[in-house]
């Protein structure tokens, strides 16, 4: 018996050791790492992932581009949301965009990608090389907007695999290293698209060889003004966006209203949007450009007619955004500019239509679906219009005329009723012309993301003299501060300089 | 593997059937032992149960014993010749005295009968009524009763029961005696359960704290964790909400994550399991394992504590059934007093004019107009959400209704270009805050069966249950079946099974609870209740809305069935070794359904009707091997030993789909969607583990007592490092046992001394996904129709076990014959390699990592005291106080090293007026308390009453300010306390206040019985710490524009008031005077609120009717009413001060008042 008992204990306790792949279990509903990089299937659901990472930024893009202009500050129905931002009340206790605003999430993903998908079989060359064209744009374009809001920033182009707990801290690189990386990021994606000028699927949702064209212009124009690229710069900058023209499938719409309408989604005008749909786990900023139903019913619009339920709002559309009556004034200054209408929807409390409220957007009002109104337009990050005004920057900055660049833009605005007489732009001095590109670019793109952009593209000064809420003295708040947790976090981070600590 | 071993031999050796009766043979071989075990054994073999004095018996020379086919007579002959003993057999119970027929004869002998209860008046068989002092005596028939001849009129009678406290009674001349016979709670015989086996309290050497079940018979618990809350040292039970049905949060000793907290591992009848849907009725006894000593037999899983629960088993004997029932309301405890309307207009409309005036904002002129805020007067029509009109000669009519009038306060002015020229504000006056709330109901019952006979006994219960809540829409209903059956196949083969299964559901409050309690609460008086037509009003939306209309429009229900089942074999391969191998199978499968009927939001109908299905299904499987070893040798050397192993593993799936556009409200199934909402997903998940485990007990005379266990653990969610060792040691004293203090003086009043030291580790992976360790590419969003990929964590492949060790101390103090009974431990548990968040710098793409972060420590001091303050035996008289207090401080020990002082991660710096610096508090800091629990805030120095105040502070900036208006501030506003005196009020002018976590906890009890009747008074309190109210700091605020204030803005600073602390109150908060400074210090030390309270949680009154009054066919029969949650002595504004933390609303516990009644047949 007692052997028996012997042979029990050593049985129970030897079973343990021998068992161990018992405890090997593989995942049936998640891949872990190591797994993903397979083949260019998974490169290409990378690719999409990548896609709606970027998208998640949107909110941010548009208050980073334009929240920060002249363009809000107005009266609406709810109180309005980032005055910090509007106000130009920007301090280290209430910096914005804390944590980077997430780029560094968005750019380990990119960084990941750009290390696997060379070592990944195609069995065409061209789809990896449209794939490594779409990351190195996207990388470029990520280290373009933090550049733009921070000056400089850490430097990363490798993902991060494992944590080292001694190598933690890095410090913010210069300017003209991250003007650096974007180029050669710009290069690299421009070098893998080589003559792939198609769009993903047909659908301007995805990254392009147009978009990093785009981007190049408007880095190339930034690079010149700020980092003192200058003349030369500025050439480069010019013929990227002259090639975007010559792609095939990108031209100008014949209405402007057309460019946002829902039903007319992937429209030849735009080079990169981002996609929204019903139920794709993704919410449009723009919902905060509307109002709630019952806020507006009781209002009239510039015609007169009563709004009563007519735009068929859901609980969630709220009214946190209005623009500013300079952002008004000069988009309706002449009716007939068709973008006035296709902007804003201008709400009145009398029926003369003298009583201003507020506005809701026009441009992207979604569709109305089983009585609830969805805000799931396609959003552009860069259309060709823009590309057009660019180019008359360049121009302007080459001592060149670009009035025809903004003409092409206006006669588009006015539709049929354009009269070259009246409504044309004659070339005038660098300055005057400066002014007229800017406010070109402010009729053209509210809501967009782009006015803050613009003005700083066109020189600090005029980023000072349109906001009322920024003074002379005040050049420091065009770069944002950092956060305290920022700098916690990592120690080698030194504050943005002018805000003190 | 070693489950196969096990069950192989099991069946190998299964002997052959047999019974005993008085008839039956014996077998025995036992090489030496005392008589006691001898007795024991024979019992273990047999359905013989022996009655002794234990002293008499050690005092017998231990005896050798080898038998074949004897009678049990033949058998106690030899045992017991030259002992001087004799034996007397009744039916199965056998007497065992000293064999004296000498003794002072009494005076005046006389018959004495009765009958011997327990407390819940069951009859008791078997109970030994002996004659102090002599050995006269007999035992309790099936029906408890006895009859005794010859009882000297001065006599004592001692009634013993193993499990029971000995009870003595002065015969006086009364020819009935019956008694009730107390279960042992302290003594030595008591048996507590220690995991994978049980153990005689008087063994024990850890801590181990005991529930006093009976205390969970007579209220109705949707959930029995709730009635932990103040019993056990070391156990923090925090209600959070007052949904029926819900788990409390349940932390022991601190918890073993940096944010305090950490759930004990629950095991019913040694199965993983939860407090969820667990009828209190059918639970036996509830023990919590609090030190690691006692909990690494349980390793990887039992670092935060182990609280196991037992059901019922049978019993030998006559079936017993039970019943019982009770009935009883529940009432919403009420909150904060709210504006009238009146009011609610004026301050509005007040501190709308004084934002105006004094930020020189514009933004909010809108609101006047808007029809949208309950306090504007125009836009106000037919049917609008709110009714405030100006007063015109077509709306005259509706004062004639009950409408209101007052006089604007606006009236005459002209404020930001606006004239305001009517005179008069009508408006309807509707208690809104009272709409979310009902009254429940709640009804229990439950039937219970058990008995047995000599080969099986059963245990059988079955239960119903139905709480409804206090908030429209929350309910809860249980049905709960129980069946315990133990079933002896040979002699030394026993089977035992158990089969539970319950059904559970849950109804959710009709919106979320913080909502309702803030948003839902606060909705503005002035609000429309009923159209002109009659119809219900919506209000503006789900959010801010009419609970009269959105109560029924949005259901979520959960429907959670549970079945629990094991299968237990236990082969006594020798007398004293025993093999038992157990099987369990536990399946939860949960559906959530939930649909919204078509609704009003924002104005528009909402019809996407969304309808949602998810079921979930979660399956264990766990094996188990234990061999059970013990033996005595020379006579005071006594070893126990176990050996085991064991295998678990969890299968997880879930489903789920969703669909919108429902034709109908009428049906809220997937069955009518039109089209899927997002897209149908089903998910599979699995974890497993695998142990070898032991233990081993030795004691020398009972005195010196040692236990030495360990347990080695593989657990599937790690990859290099899979398997931990957890050992525990620890050893006690029985003091009292020795023959020094027996001759003390001091033993006089000290009955029983043992101090105990153990020292014990835990893993834990509790913090770990299944397979979160290699790193994992997680599912984005939908992007033009297709889904992504992304990595979304790194792998972790070298992570490992994190480990606590617990070093405890403890003492079991026994004074005055043990009535008065004290336990204190003072413990320290490091958690090394913790696993938790590591904050990165964000450049890394991560903001934190998974990882073996560093070492943890608990401190912390428990104390328990159970007194019986008066214990008369004849007439029951008694009296008992029962006092819990416990407190646990968390530090941080060590870090990484991340180049930062002290390694510090997170927390927030503060200026310290003593060193002069801006220094770096909370956070985790080596060295320091853990400081995530640290609450920090800016001081209300005063209001500002006079010009010269301001003036002086003219140049003081406030960084919460609006920037243009940094140096502005009024009459009425708060002048904060400027820790640094740099003429700068920000981030570096916060105070430390305190902590969210208490100091001490804990509870007070007490009962008080007299003939039947008992009073019992239960609390449970928490003092030391301190509760964001952020409740009412935004209704202070008015910081969501239209919603009602509570009553205490009435107190605000007034030109006319100014003895006040409520500052001015200016519309949305514009100067921040109300707590919302900075975004995420929302704090001003006014709104952070001492949370010490003491709850009168239980108040029960019962009355065991007298026999004479039940009659023949009732055995007992009890009734009871209960009072719960009735009050709360705190200082604390707010609902619920034992949820802590930031209150942000919340669904309070009820008030409930429970009548019941209980039967034994």
């Amino acid at each position: 018996m007692k052997k028996i008992i012997v042979l029990i204990i050593c049985g129970v306790i030897l079973s343990i050791y021998s068992c161990d792949d018992i405890l090997d279990v593989e995942p049936v509903s998640s891949l872990v790492y190591g797994s993903f990089w397979r083949d260019a299937e998974s490169a290409k659901v990378g690719m999409v992932g990548l896609h709606a990472d970027m998208r998640s930024t949107h909110e941010a893009l548009v208050l980073m581009g334009e929240v920060r202009s002249d363009l809000y500050g107005g009266v609406g129905f709810e109180s309005p949301s980032s005055t910090n931002l509007i106000y130009q009340d920007i301090r280290v206790d209430n910096a914005p965009f804390g944590g980077w605003a997430g780029f560094y999430t968005k750019l380990q993903r990119i960084n990941d990608a750009i290390k696997h998908i060379p070592g990944i079989d195609f069995t065409s060359s061209n789809d990896k090389d449209y794939l490594l064209g779409q990351v190195y744009g996207m990388r470029a374009f990520y280290y373009y907007t933090m550049l733009k809001t921070w000056g400089g920033v850490p430097l990363v182009t490798e993902p991060t695999e494992s944590i080292d707990y001694n190598t933690l801290e890095k410090p913010r690189a210069s300017e003209q290293e991250i003007m650096n990386q974007i180029k050669l990021d710009i290069e690299a994606s421009l070098k893998a698209f080589g003559s792939q000028a198609n769009f993903y699927n047909n659908k301007r949702t995805y990254w392009s060889k147009a978009a990093s064209l785009i981007l190049k212009g408007d880095v190339y124009i930034w690079s010149g003004v700020h980092l003192g690229g200058g003349v030369s710069d500025f050439q480069t900058a010019k013929s990227a966006l002259e090639e975007v023209g010559t792609i095939s499938g990108v031209n100008l719409l014949s209405k402007y209203a057309d460019v946002f309408k829902y039903s007319n989604k992937n429209n030849n005008e735009v080079i990169f949007a981002f996609n929204y749909a019903v139920d794709d786990g993704a919410t449009s900023p723009y919902f905060l450009w509307t109002a709630r139903q019952v806020e507006i019913s009781a209002l009239y619009n510039s015609e007169g007619t009563a709004i009563g339920t007519s735009f068929q709002f859901s609980s969630t559309a709220t009214n946190r955004y209005h623009p500013s009556s300079e952002a008004l004034n000069t988009l309706f200054e002449d009716p007939l500019d068709e973008r006035g209408n296709a902007t804003w929807i201008r709400l009145f409390r009398n029926p003369d239509a003298t009583q201003y409220a507020g506005a809701v957007t026009n441009k992207f009002l979604g569709t109305v679906i089983s009585g609830i109104r969805q805000i799931i337009d396609d959003a552009p990050l860069y259309r060709y219009s823009d590309a057009i005004l660019l180019l008359a920057e360049t121009k302007n900055l080459l001592a060149q005329d670009p009035s025809p660049e903004i003409n092409d833009i206006r006669e588009r605005a006015y539709g049929t009723n354009y009269d070259a007489s009246i409504h044309g732009y004659i070339n005038q001095t660098k300055s005057l012309n400066t002014e007229a590109i800017l406010k070109e670019r402010f009729k053209e793109f509210q809501q967009e993301g782009k006015r803050w952009w613009d003005l700083r593209r066109a020189g600090d000064e005029y980023a000072i003299k349109q906001n009322n809420y920024l003074l002379p003295g005040d050049e420091y708040k065009l770069v944002l501060p950092i956060t305290r947790d920022m700098i916690g976090r990592n120690p080698a981070l030194i504050q943005t300089p002018g805000y003190g600590n | 593997m070693k489950l196969t071993i096990a069950l192989t031999l099991a069946c190998m050796f299964a002997a052959h059937a047999g019974s005993y009766s008085q008839g039956s043979k014996l077998n025995l071989s036992i090489p030496e032992a005392s008589i006691v075990q001898v007795l024991k054994e024979i019992e273990s073999q047999s359905g013989f149960y022996f009655f002794y004095n234990e002293e008499e018996l050690k005092q017998q020379n231990s005896v050798a014993l080898n038998v074949e086919n004897k009678s049990i007579q033949q058998v106690l002959d030899l045992v017991l010749q030259n002992t001087g003993l004799t034996y007397r057999m009744i039916d199965r119970y056998i007497l065992i005295s000293k064999n004296e027929q000498a003794g002072q004869l009494p005076q005046q002998p006389k018959t004495v009968s009765g009958k011997v209860t327990d407390s819940s008046s069951v009859p008791l068989p078997g109970v030994s009524v002996v004659i102090k002092g002599t050995t006269t005596g007999t035992i309790t028939d099936a029906t408890g009763s006895y009859s005794l001849n010859h009882v000297p009129g001065d006599a004592t009678l001692i009634f013993s029961f193993v499990g029971m406290r000995m009870e003595e009674v002065v015969v006086g001349g009364q020819p009935i005696i019956s008694v009730v016979l107390e279960e042992e709670t302290i003594g030595i015989e008591e048996v507590v359960a220690i995991g994978y086996g049980s153990l005689e309290k008087n063994r024990m050497t850890t801590s181990v704290s005991k529930v006093d079940v009976k205390r969970l018979e007579n209220i109705p618990l949707s959930n029995v964790a709730t009635a932990l809350a103040g019993a056990i040292p070391g156990l923090r039970v925090q209600n959070t909400t007052g949904q029926p049905g819900a788990t409390p949060t349940i932390v022991l000793r601190g918890g073993t994550s940096w944010q305090g907290g950490g759930t004990p591992l629950v095991l019913i009848d040694g199965i993983i399991g939860s407090f969820d849907a667990v009828s209190s009725q059918d639970i036996e006894s509830i023990e919590v394992l609090k030190d690691a000593a006692s909990t690494s037999i349980y390793g990887a899983r039992a670092a935060n504590g182990v609280i196991m629960i037992t059901t019922k088993k049978g019993r030998k004997g006559d079936a017993r059934i039970s019943y019982s029932y009770t009935f009883g309301i529940n009432e919403a405890r009420k909150g904060y007093d709210y504006l009238n309307a009146e009011d609610y207009i004026r301050i509005n409309r007040l501190g709308w004019q004084d934002y105006v005036e004094l930020t020189g904002r514009t933004n909010f002129n809108t609101y006047i107009v808007n029809p949208a805020i309950g306090w504007t007067a125009t836009g106000n029509i037919d049917n609008s959400i709110y009714t405030t009109q100006y007063l015109t000669s077509e709306n005259e009519f509706l004062l004639d209704q009950g409408w209101k009038k007052m006089e604007d306060p606006l009236y005459g002015k002209t404020i930001a270009g606006m004239n305001f020229n009517n005179q008069y504000i009508i408006f309807q006056d509707n208690k809104m805050s009272e709409l979310p709330y009902k009254t429940g109901n709640v009804n229990e019952h439950h039937l219970s069966v058990t008995g047995g006979g000599d080969k099986a006994t059963y245990a059988a219960g079955i239960g119903y249950l139905k709480d409804e809540g206090t908030i429209h829409g929350s309910s809860y209903e249980r049905l709960s079946g129980n069946i315990n059956a133990d079933y002896r196949i040979t002699d030394n083969v026993k089977v035992s099974s158990i089969m539970n299964f319950t059904s559970s559901s849950r109804l959710n409050t009709y919106i979320g609870e913080g909502t309702i309690a803030q948003r839902i609460m606060g909705q503005p008086p002035t609000s429309r209740l009923y159209n002109s037509d009659g119809s219900i009003n919506p209000g503006l939306s789900e959010g801010f809305g009419n609970p009269l209309y959105y109560a029924d429009k949005f259901k979520q229900e959960n429907l959670d069935q549970r079945l629990r089942t094991s299968l237990a074999l236990e082969w006594n391969i020798l007398s004293n070794l025993k093999l038992g191998v157990k099987g369990s199978y536990y399946n939860i499968n949960s559906v959530d359904e939930a649909f919204n009927k078509a609704f009003m939001s924002g104005g528009n109908l909402n019809v996407t009707r969304q309808a949602s299905a998810i079921y979930t299904r979660n399956q264990t499987f766990t094996g188990n091997a234990i061999l059970d070893y013990f033996v005595t040798f020379k006579e005071n050397h006594s070893i126990r030993a176990m050996i085991g192993s064991e295998y678990y593993t969890r299968n997880y799936f879930r489903f789920g789909a969703s669909t919108k556009y429902s034709p109908t409200d009428l049906i809220p199934t997937l069955n009518v969607g039109s089209e899927a909402s997002g897209v149908p997903y089903s998910l599979k998940n699995m974890d497993r583990m695998l142990s070898a485990f032991g233990r081993l007990n030795y004691d020398y005379k009972l005195k010196y007592l040692v236990q030495l266990n360990f347990r080695y653990d593989g657990s599937s969610k790690l990859a290099d490092n899979k398997w931990g060792f957890f050992p525990g040691v620890s050893a006690g004293w029985n003091a009292h046992k020795e023959v020094f203090f027996k001759n003390a003086k001091l033993s006089k009043y000290v009955s029983s001394l043992k101090p105990r030291i153990s020292y014990g580790v835990n893993g834990n992976v509790d913090d770990l996904t299944e397979f979160g360790v290699y790193g994992e590419y997680g599912l984005s969003p939908i992007y033009q129709s297709e889904k992504g990929y992304y990595l979304t964590s790194l792998p972790t492949l070298g992570l490992k076990w994190e480990s606590s060790t617990t070093f405890d101390m403890g003492v079991d103090l026994g004074l005055f014959s043990d009535e008065v009974n004290l336990t204190a431990e003072y413990f320290i548990r490091d958690v090394k390699n913790k696993i938790s968040n590591y904050d990165l710098p964000y450049w890394t793409g991560f903001s934190n990592i998974r990882t073996n972060i560093g070492t943890l420590r608990n401190k912390g001091f428990e104390v328990e005291i159970n007194a019986n303050i008066i214990n008369h035996t004849g007439d029951g008289f008694k009296w008992n106080i029962g006092v819990i207090a416990h407190t646990a401080k968390n530090y941080v020990v060590k870090l990484p090293d991340n180049g930062l002082p002290n390694n510090r991660q997170g927390g927030t710096q503060i200026y310290n007026p003593k060193s002069g610096q801006v220094e770096w508090v909370g956070g985790l800091q080596e060295g320091k308390r853990v400081g995530l629990d640290l609450v920090y805030g800016h001081v209300q120095e005063t209001l500002y009453n006079a010009q010269e105040q301001l003036d002086e502070d003219a140049n003081v900036y406030d960084a919460y300010h609006f920037a243009e208006n940094a140096r502005e501030r009024f009459l009425g506003n708060v002048k904060w306390l400027d820790v640094d005196k740099n003429d700068s009020i920000d981030y570096r002018d916060r105070v430390i206040i305190g902590r969210y976590t208490p100091q001490w906890m804990g509870g007070v009890t007490t009962s008080l019985s007299y003939k039947g009747f008992e009073l019992y008074v239960k609390t449970d309190y928490a003092i030391g710490h301190t509760i964001h109210n952020e409740n009412r700091a935004r209704s202070l605020g008015q910081v969501q524009g239209s919603q009602n204030i509570i009553t205490e803005v009435l107190d605000a600073w007034r030109p006319d008031h100014t003895d006040t602390d409520v500052p001015r109150f200016v519309f949305v908060d514009a100067f921040k005077d109300n707590g919302v400074r900075g975004i995420n210090d929302r704090t001003n030390t006014r709104l952070l609120e001492k949370a010490d309270y003491l709850c009168i949680r239980e108040v029960t009154f019962s009355y065991n009717l007298p026999q004479k009054i039940i009659g023949k066919h009732l055995n007992s029969l009890k009734v009871y009413t209960s009072g719960t949650n009735l009050f709360y002595f705190t200082k604390y504004s707010g609902f619920a001060p034992e949820a802590g933390g930031t209150d942000g609303g919340r669904y309070p516990l009820p008030v409930s008042i429970t009548f019941g009644v209980n039967v034994n047949f």
